[in-house]
């Protein structure tokens, strides 16, 4: 077997990530610089030693990029590297969990592009295996391999089930559907908070007497220009929010090939994933509030391995955007083990409703009266005002309650698989977990709800290095036993409640 | 079928642990009276914690005959059942083919009571068995491993 170096570019992705790390390095001999005057003669000998360290660091990367070599063979895919310490990776084709290939655009001409492996290892927060700049023919490669049906341990992982269904599937959200989605995603929110941060650092870092004088200055403009200035920063934001999500899920294609998923996703930077769907720990479909007025969903994935870990919900997404009445047929198509439709869910009791709505109120409360502490004390003339606004925050409190409780719920979707429901923050979340994937149950009850013989249902499913803690609270006792006896093993003997 | 009872020693390991606690409480206490004498600092910070170290001694100890009476557990053939609490009751239930490991431990209090608190992991979370005679916890470990070998399945 022959060991490889990395394409050349690799060289620059190796300086990059040197000088990343030098840089808080620098901020802090700038600021001690700047902060004590030096004779000329100091100055000449500390920047001496910052430019040893800078060359230091961009041979050490040098050698680094020599040191790096990787092989791909039937056994599997092995990595060297190190500087100091000499570190080789192997990772078998049957371990793998997923394989996300990452191209920019850049990248494009020369056929090259970034891999990453990713087991079921928790050890380290960093992906398994990486392969920085590689050219794509390596992908291709690996995707052969971990689809090899000569592979002993690869055949034994599959059920039969899965080839059942030969040839190739393939689905891609359509553009409306994605501008759709754009507009109501919640983007917006970050891109604001990014600007009052601008704000709060630009008033920290310039003394006060300039903000004063450049506030006087915008006293001077006037007020129908200072409003013009506020649409503009929320018509930019919005378009950056816009843009940002059309480009991150640009031509969304998820494929199905044999028992492999792929996602391809992006404009400037193409992002390929693909998992086989028998490593699928859970499904999620996930529905905020606009999105349930505009009836889009989106589905997600958790897998055991850290893929998803930039997206939002660090879960790999694996369509973002589906008309909800196409959602399950949609998937199903793609995942074997799903159902073609959901269960009906039982809605839970009036009481369990009520302690959904009495909780809710109560953490409002806490945090209203917390707030209201702060005013009280730093602005006792917004107090009347204040209080006054709570008569939009209780029955928005009561509201939420309610919703929660009109979502949970908890129902078997087919003999494998269960189906958990609930809402929180008034958007819809549903799981789908097969049986094989639930790693625990739990049930919980305080003694306050056995009078009303209601529980917490739990089930912890696998997600990224962690875990997911799936729950239906205040469903009946009932339901919840019946989900635990198809939970357990079928040879069990019956678990008394002593 | 019964679940088992951790055994009674548990309770004097429990007495033990609250009174370090409360032990260690009274030292922030003396620390923070000291912080008064000689830094100025407010004088109801030590009755405070003085109050909530000798609160949290009382309530600890209080709670040990129903912690007892309501932590059980129970091995079948197929799975690990754990339960606790008091005022907030769990039950937990692993089935022994998710199991990926057992951990044996044991701190100085139950070393010195000779006992072991028995840990299983599954691919998602951890579960312990508060406490348990050492010759349970080996019993449980290689039956556990036992079982895990037979049950293996694909994580």
């Amino acid at each position: 077997m022959t060991h490889k170096h990395l394409a050349w570019p690799a060289l620059f992705v190796f300086v990059a990530r040197a000088v990343r790390q030098l840089v808080s390095l620098v901020l802090v001999i700038l600021v001690f610089f700047s902060w004590r005057s030096l004779t000329g003669e100091a100055a000449f000998w500390g920047f001496l030693a910052a430019g040893v360290v800078v060359v230091a660091t961009i041979v050490a990367a040098v050698i680094r990029y020599v040191r790096f070599t990787y092989a791909v063979t039937p056994a599997g895919i092995t990595i060297n590297r190190g500087l100091f310490e000499r570190k080789v990776v192997h990772i078998p084709y049957a371990k793998i969990q997923t394989v996300q290939r990452q191209q920019w655009f850049f990248l494009r001409p020369f056929g090259l592009e970034r891999l990453t492996i990713e087991t079921a290892g928790k050890t380290d927060d960093e992906p398994e295996g990486e392969l920085p700049v590689v050219p794509v023919t390596v992908g291709q490669q690996i995707d052969r391999y971990r689809r090899a049906p000569t592979n002993p341990t690869v055949a034994t992982d599959q059920p039969t089930t899965t080839t059942a269904r030969p040839g190739e599937r393939q689905f891609q959200i359509n553009r409306h559907d994605l501008r759709l989605y754009a507009l109501t995603s919640m983007g917006i929110v970050p891109i604001l908070l990014a600007f009052f941060w601008l704000y709060d650092k630009l008033t920290t870092i310039f003394s006060d007497e300039v903000v004063d004088d450049a506030l006087k200055h915008l006293n001077v403009i006037q007020i129908g220009w200072q409003i013009a200035l506020m649409v503009a920063v929320l018509v930019l934001s919005l378009l950056t929010s816009y843009l940002t999500i059309i480009q991150r899920y640009y031509r969304f294609t998820l494929t199905k090939k044999r028992s492999t998923l792929t996602m391809a996703r992006g404009y400037f930077q193409r992002s390929r994933v693909s998992v086989d769907q028998q490593r699928i720990q859970a499904v999620h479909f996930k529905q905020t509030l606009i999105r349930q007025w505009a009836r889009l969903v989106t589905a997600q994935v958790l897998t055991a391995d850290q893929a998803g870990k930039s997206e939002s919900d660090h879960n790999l997404v694996l369509l973002p955007v589906l008309r909800r009445s196409a959602m399950v047929p949609t998937v199903s198509g793609f995942i074997d083990w799903l159902p073609d439709r959901l269960p009906t869910i039982k809605r839970v009791r009036s009481a369990a409703r009520w302690l959904f709505i009495r909780n809710c109120v109560l953490v409002w409360l806490g945090a209203l009266l917390v707030a209201g502490g702060f005013i009280w004390w730093q602005l006792p003339k917004g107090l009347p005002i204040y209080l006054a606004s709570w008569l939009l925050w209780l029955p928005l409190a009561v509201a939420q309650g309610n919703y929660a409780a009109r979502q949970t719920g908890v129902a078997l979707a087919t003999p494998a698989v269960v189906c958990v429901q609930h809402g929180a923050w008034f958007s819809r979340e549903q799981y789908l977990i097969p049986r094989r994937c639930v790693q625990s149950l739990e049930i919980n009850q305080s003694v306050w709800m056995a009078r009303r013989d209601l529980v917490h249902l739990t089930l912890e499913v696998r997600a990224g290095n962690d875990n997911k803690s799936v729950e239906a609270r205040f469903i009946d006792s009932k339901t919840a036993r019946q989900i635990r006896d198809w939970y357990l093993p079928q040879d069990a003997p019956e678990y008394q409640t002593a | 079928m019964q679940t088992e009872q951790l055994p009674s020693q548990i309770k004097a390991v429990w007495t033990y642990s609250a009174l370090i606690s409360g032990g260690v409480g009274l030292l922030i206490s003396v620390a923070l009276w000291l912080t008064h004498v000689y830094l100025n600092w407010w004088f109801w910070l030590p009755l405070a914690a003085v109050g909530l170290s000798l609160l949290d001694v009382i309530v600890e100890l209080a709670v040990i005959p129903y912690r007892y009476a309501f932590s059980r557990y129970r091995i079948t053939e197929t799975a690990v059942y754990v339960r606790t609490g008091v005022f907030f009751k769990h039950e937990i239930a692993v089935p022994i083919n998710r199991i990926q490991n057992v951990t044996l431990a044991a701190g100085p209090l139950l070393q010195f009571k000779q006992l072991r608190e028995v840990a299983v992991d599954t691919a998602a979370t951890r579960y312990s068995i508060n406490g348990v005679t050492v010759p349970v916890a080996e019993r449980l470990r290689d039956q556990i491993l036992q079982l895990a070998r037979e049950a293996r399945d694909d994580a």
